[in-house]
């Protein structure tokens, strides 16, 4: 009863200063204020490795936290840490990074790499991955800025067949593209994507 | 706003009352934080992110910080002492004040804090944040006096470079020593990763010189994969290995120190070496044990759920000096904790309830170049103690390809970078 008046207080004065009404609620921030210190401020990482959850799609975060719990999909630290929240707080959690803005962190990258990149991107993977606006797609992570060990990682994943919770759209889609281009061409791609971080 | 029911009208009108006595200036609620380490650093700015009007003071007697996380990698080689330094300057931008003064006396009957400077500065809440202090009467031979000869660097800083200044000009074929402590003591897997590395530097400059580990434990944390990681780039366990391992009941526990003599004294026999680094055992920080924050333990006794001491009202312990049930001193959770402090605080300054407490502890070790191993946890309250939260806790597998051991090292340097940005960024 407290706790909801403390609520409906918090979300009163949030719109008297125009907070966003997530900013000022203490119990979503209590869960995903303790991912910050590796994901970076709100999910935007200016670790060279750690990817982005800002903005992540809400529905590929309850998945990819749920595949890391049961140990389908292959992580690190995430496989012992997915498994102390429950769903509901999964929930919360995916609709605040959802809903945050991703500010992506400036990256070393070879300009003609990118440059090629960005063709075989428009080519290969811009039907799912859109850069501009948001794809129907719900499950189709946001590429642009995102760090580039953790796209070399989650790739090698996928190459290495490592990954069983890997959607077949994307395993066919990756197959057309390594059947029809050289290894560089993943680097081209992985230089793109982190072109787009910030300047 | 469609079910604008009487019950909110009346949280509405609470609100504005409570929004009045908030941001009415006269009033203004005054929150002292003393350390400017990983927890205490992140109090300040987080009872700021959550109530701009609350006015914070940080009191740190340094005008630089020093990350104790990574510093063994400065002390093997790998990193530069200026990566791991800090300032103050940009906490300003959060409206933090900062004064660099030690803080000595806590009148918690009078709600106020006398620092070195002269100064006094009242609260209405105040944080405790100082880290460790080491017991400087439990090593027979070594104290705060012989720190330039024996380092501790167990605090980092110029301890740090003394270190790793000794390792360079030990010759090839001589050895270090490094004593642990008795548990509990500061970044639990931190000696271990300190000996990987020095062993990964002897390995590249002096492959004929030794890293000798005394320890007071019979075991470590995540022991089995130091030793793994040991075998495959040390040659542990083989005529030739870089690194040694003498647990107590191989007559590994310190008892004596000559200075003299560079000889260390366990209860079988006595080793001695060229370097010598002694970890000496701890306890909270010196304003803690001084104020009457502690136990017989030596650590800050603290209500589980919020941090507020159970010794002195209104005063809250975080980081390495409290007791925070089954969560390790780590910088993450300082960090976490110092996340959950402030909320208790702000909800306790509204007179509201706070919400359930989550907290987080990620801890990576290096254990050479291309080999990183991990802790994790999650916690929870219950029952007034903090406890892993649906058996979330775990390190890394003992089974692992190499390039999984490659990307944690990657990611202990993106943890790095996000946690050092979120406290002085």
């Amino acid at each position: 009863m407290l706790y909801q008046k403390f609520k409906y207080s918090i979300l009163i004065i949030g719109l008297l200063f125009n907070l966003p009404i997530n900013a000022a609620d203490p119990q979503i921030h209590m869960l995903v204020d303790t991912c910050i210190a590796c994901h970076g401020t709100d999910g935007s990482s200016v670790g060279s490795a750690t990817p982005n959850i800002a903005n992540m799609r809400e529905k590929l975060f309850i998945k990819a936290m749920q595949d890391m719990r049961s140990g389908e999909r292959p992580s690190t630290v995430m496989r012992v840490i997915a498994k102390g929240y429950t769903d509901s707080e999964i929930r919360i959690m995916a609709q605040f990074f959802s809903q945050q803005q991703a500010i992506p962190h400036r990256q070393n990258f070879d300009a003609e790499k990118a440059a090629k990149g960005r063709q075989l991107h428009n080519l290969y993977c811009n039907g799912c991955h859109k850069i501009e606006g948001k794809t129907t797609k719900l499950l189709s992570n946001n590429l642009a800025g995102q760090q580039m060990p953790y796209l070399r990682y989650r790739l090698t994943e996928f190459i290495n067949d490592s990954d069983p919770t890997l959607s077949p759209l994307m395993k066919n889609a990756l197959k057309n593209f390594i059947d029809n281009n050289s290894q560089d061409s993943l680097e081209n791609l992985i230089h793109y994507y982190a072109s787009l971080g910030g300047k | 706003m469609a079910n604008f029911t009487r019950r909110t009208f009346l949280a509405v009108t609470a609100a504005t009352v409570a929004g009045f006595y908030v941001f009415n200036s006269k009033t203004k609620q005054k929150v002292v934080i003393i350390g400017g380490g990983a927890g205490g650093v992140i109090a300040a700015k987080y009872i700021r992110k959550v109530e701009s009007n609350i006015d914070v003071t940080l009191v740190e007697q340094n005008q630089h910080y020093y990350t104790c996380f990574m510093s063994n990698e400065v002390i093997g080689g790998t990193r530069n002492i200026e990566s791991i330094k800090y300032d103050y300057a940009n906490l300003a931008k959060y409206g933090i004040k900062v004064v660099y003064s030690q803080a000595t006396n806590i009148e918690a009957d009078l709600k106020q804090v006398k620092l070195q400077n002269g100064e006094t500065l009242s609260y209405d809440r105040l944080i405790v944040s100082p880290g460790i202090s080491f017991n400087w009467d439990a090593i027979d031979g070594y104290d705060e006096t012989m720190i330039d000869k024996i380092p501790h660097a167990w605090k980092a800083g110029s301890q740090t470079t003394i270190l790793q200044k000794q390792l360079q000009a030990m010759k090839n074929g001589e050895n270090i020593i490094i004593t642990v402590p008795p548990k509990p003591f500061r970044c639990p897997p931190g000696p271990y990763e300190r000996a990987s590395l020095i062993a990964q530097y002897f390995k590249c400059n002096k492959p004929k010189s030794k890293v000798i580990i005394l320890d007071s434990n019979q075991s470590f944390a995540k022991q089995s994969l130091f030793t793994q990681g040991w075998e495959q780039l040390y040659n542990y366990g083989t005529d030739n290995s870089l690194l040694e391992w003498i647990p107590p009941d191989r007559g590994g526990k310190l008892t004596a120190v000559d200075a003299k003599t560079m000889t260390i004294h366990t209860s079988e026999d006595k080793y001695t070496a060229a370097v010598i680094n002694i970890i000496p055992p701890q306890q909270a920080g010196k304003i803690a044990i001084d104020n009457g924050l502690t136990d017989a333990s030596g650590w800050c006794p603290i209500d589980q759920r919020t941090f507020e001491s159970s010794l002195l009202p209104d005063v809250y312990v975080i980081g390495d000096a409290c007791i925070a049930g089954v969560m390790p001193k780590s910088a993450y959770s300082a960090n976490s904790q110092a996340k959950v402090c402030a909320q208790a605080i702000t909800a306790s300054l509204r007179g509201v309830e706070m919400v359930n407490p989550s907290l987080v502890n990620t801890c990576y070790s290096v254990v050479g170049n291309e080999f990183g191993i991990s802790v994790a946890g999650v916690y929870r309250v219950e029952n007034g103690k903090i406890l892993v939260s649906q058996g979330a806790s775990g390190s890394s597998p003992i089974k692992a390809s190499a390039d999984y051991r490659k990307s944690e090292v990657a990611y202990a340097h993106s943890l790095y970078d996000n946690i050092t940005h979120e406290m002085f960024d």
